[in-house]
């Protein structure tokens, strides 16, 4: 019997996460895949104009095609496009947020390693960037989130439509939402309900969270140790992150957040992205920077803001 | 099957000669070039006369030596302004803004376009962690200050880089009240309709233009 990584050649639907240039024309593409994780391969000629498959193996492209095995490495064969995310790669906030969570998905995944949960999730938060509002114009669709009992003390009373233009809470909503969902599926979803070193419940009150202990601590064990960053933890942020660990998008996306929750969600979600990867985001740079300007120049909230015990 | 990264060391037998090994590694560093057509190039070295090796090493520190940037353009160039840049008859009021110096001599051949250049070195790539900062903005931003430049015509490459380059010169430079315009996109010659991908051909629907008549 042949297994699948031993074929000749094989077909798959992948989105490309990197590529770079190589020989004359030739271009090396990464592609996360649903039933090999990723895959790496040569598209030869992709470079040249009238060439057949470069077109489709841009970044951010959901395509299916088919990869032969080679000696020194796989190569692309035919290519069909599957999802251009059109509406992504018009708008610099919308494709800097796509961006930021292709490279999430790739930190969070191997080479012919089966990854489906976190494929549909990458497809499906590209195509959610292209139809969500990112309040600067009309709203495609009325806001009709379910807003759960846990989640009702986060409204505000103000219209969202009706928020200054240069804000895009529900894009960093979803943002959040995404970075949530990869480290549920991935198995690293901090504790929010319990204390990350006693496991004690929760009291409902302000608490600290710590990434190198894996969540949030109770009053008993916040004392920081040496070198260990503490993270100030709301209630409202708490139930924000609870909410987004147990929920999909329709649930999440009609919830109005106020900037400083979402900021401190961010925050707490950011730094445990950090200590999980080990390794930094090199893409979180550039989507803040976009942010920044949308926001007028307001600076965005950063890791750094840490408290000890 | 081999699956690995295409910037590893090459697989050189252990029997190699060390300077080869080393000619063999520097070779295999540069861009395009694998771990056989390295091996080739260096075996072909060895082959070599004399008087071509010392010529091609000569060439090599030559261009470390006597390239600079021009001041103006960031264009590789011999003299501290390039011959573009110098050129009184070019027109100063348009400057097209591309990623590589090549780029530069792709649109030299075309004649089509007379005004300067402004080379970058690269686009925007977020998750390889190069952002504007790493880019020659700031030095194109400069060239704006005494108003004498109406029109940024952004050339990058149409891909989501390039794009993204784009969209960020074009927000940095527009409220400048300098008009920032990007290469059209469509069909390439010698294209097939067939193997198009949708974003293009929507473009190349969009920018469908009538025939020229009374040419």
């Amino acid at each position: 019997m042949t297994s699948p990584s031993r074929a000749q050649s094989f077909r798959c639907e992948g989105i490309v996460l990197r590529h770079r240039d190589a020989g004359e024309a030739d271009r090396f593409i990464t592609l996360l895949t649903p039933d090999r994780g990723l895959v790496r391969a040569v598209a030869r000629g992709a470079r040249k104009t009238t060439s057949k498959i470069g077109g489709h193996l841009d970044l951010l492209r959901h395509v299916s095609l088919t990869v032969s095995e080679g000696h020194t490495f796989r190569a692309v064969g035919q290519v069909e496009g599957i999802e251009s995310y059109r509406g992504l790669r018009e708008d610099l906030g919308r494709m800097s947020r796509g961006i930021y969570m292709a490279e999430l998905a790739e930190r969070f995944s191997v080479e012919d390693a089966p990854n489906p949960s976190v494929f549909r999730l990458l497809a499906s938060a590209l195509g959610l960037i292209e139809k969500t509002w990112d309040g600067t114009s009309a709203r495609p669709v009325p806001a009709q989130g379910v807003i759960l009992s846990e989640a009702k003390n986060l409204a505000q009373s103000s219209d969202l439509a009706t928020r200054p233009a240069t804000d895009s809470p529900t894009l960093d909503l979803l943002a959040r939402w995404f970075e949530i969902r990869i480290l549920h599926l991935s198995g690293f979803l901090p504790r929010f309900s319990s204390c990350a070193e006693c496991g004690r419940d929760l009291e409902q009150r302000d608490h600290v969270f710590s990434a190198e202990r894996g969540g949030l601590l109770c009053p008993d064990c916040k004392t920081a140790g040496g070198g260990e960053r503490l993270l100030p933890a709301g209630v409202p942020a708490i139930k924000l992150l609870r909410h987004m660990a147990r929920s999909d998008w329709p649930a999440v996306e009609g919830l109005r957040v106020p900037p400083d929750d979402l900021a401190q969600a961010e925050r707490i979600l950011r730094t445990h992205l950090r200590h999980v990867i080990d390794h930094k985001i090199n893409s979180a740079a550039f989507m803040d920077e976009v942010r920044k300007w949308r926001n007028g120049g307001r600076r965005p909230p950063l890791p750094e803001d840490e408290v000890s015990g | 099957m081999v699956t690995g990264d295409p910037m590893s060391t090459p697989d050189i037998a252990p029997s190699t000669a060390a300077p080869v090994a080393r000619l063999i590694e520097a070779f295999h560093r540069l861009p395009g070039i694998g771990p056989k057509t390295a091996q080739r190039l260096t075996y072909h070295l060895i082959r070599m006369p004399r008087e071509q090796a010392e010529e091609l090493a000569e060439s090599i520190l030559s261009i470390k030596d006597r390239i600079v940037l021009c001041g103006r353009c960031q264009n590789v160039t011999e003299t501290p302004v390039c011959a573009i840049c110098s050129d009184l008859r070019r027109d100063s009021t348009r400057i097209c803004a591309v990623e590589e110096p090549l780029d530069v001599v792709s649109i030299e051949r075309t004649r089509a376009f007379r005004g300067q250049y402004h080379v970058l070195h690269g686009v925007i790539s977020p998750s390889n962690g190069i952002g504007p900062e790493e880019l020659k903005v700031r030095e194109l931003l400069e060239r704006l200050r005494d108003g004498t430049v109406q029109e940024i015509i952004v050339a990058t490459n149409p891909n989501l880089e390039g794009e993204a380059t784009a969209m960020y010169l074009q927000r940095l430079i527009s409220p400048l009240g300098v008009k920032v315009t990007r290469l059209a996109r469509g069909l390439p010659a010698g294209a097939d309709l067939e193997y198009a991908d949708d974003a293009t051909l929507a473009h190349a629907l969009e920018a469908r233009s009538e025939f020229k008549t009374g040419q």
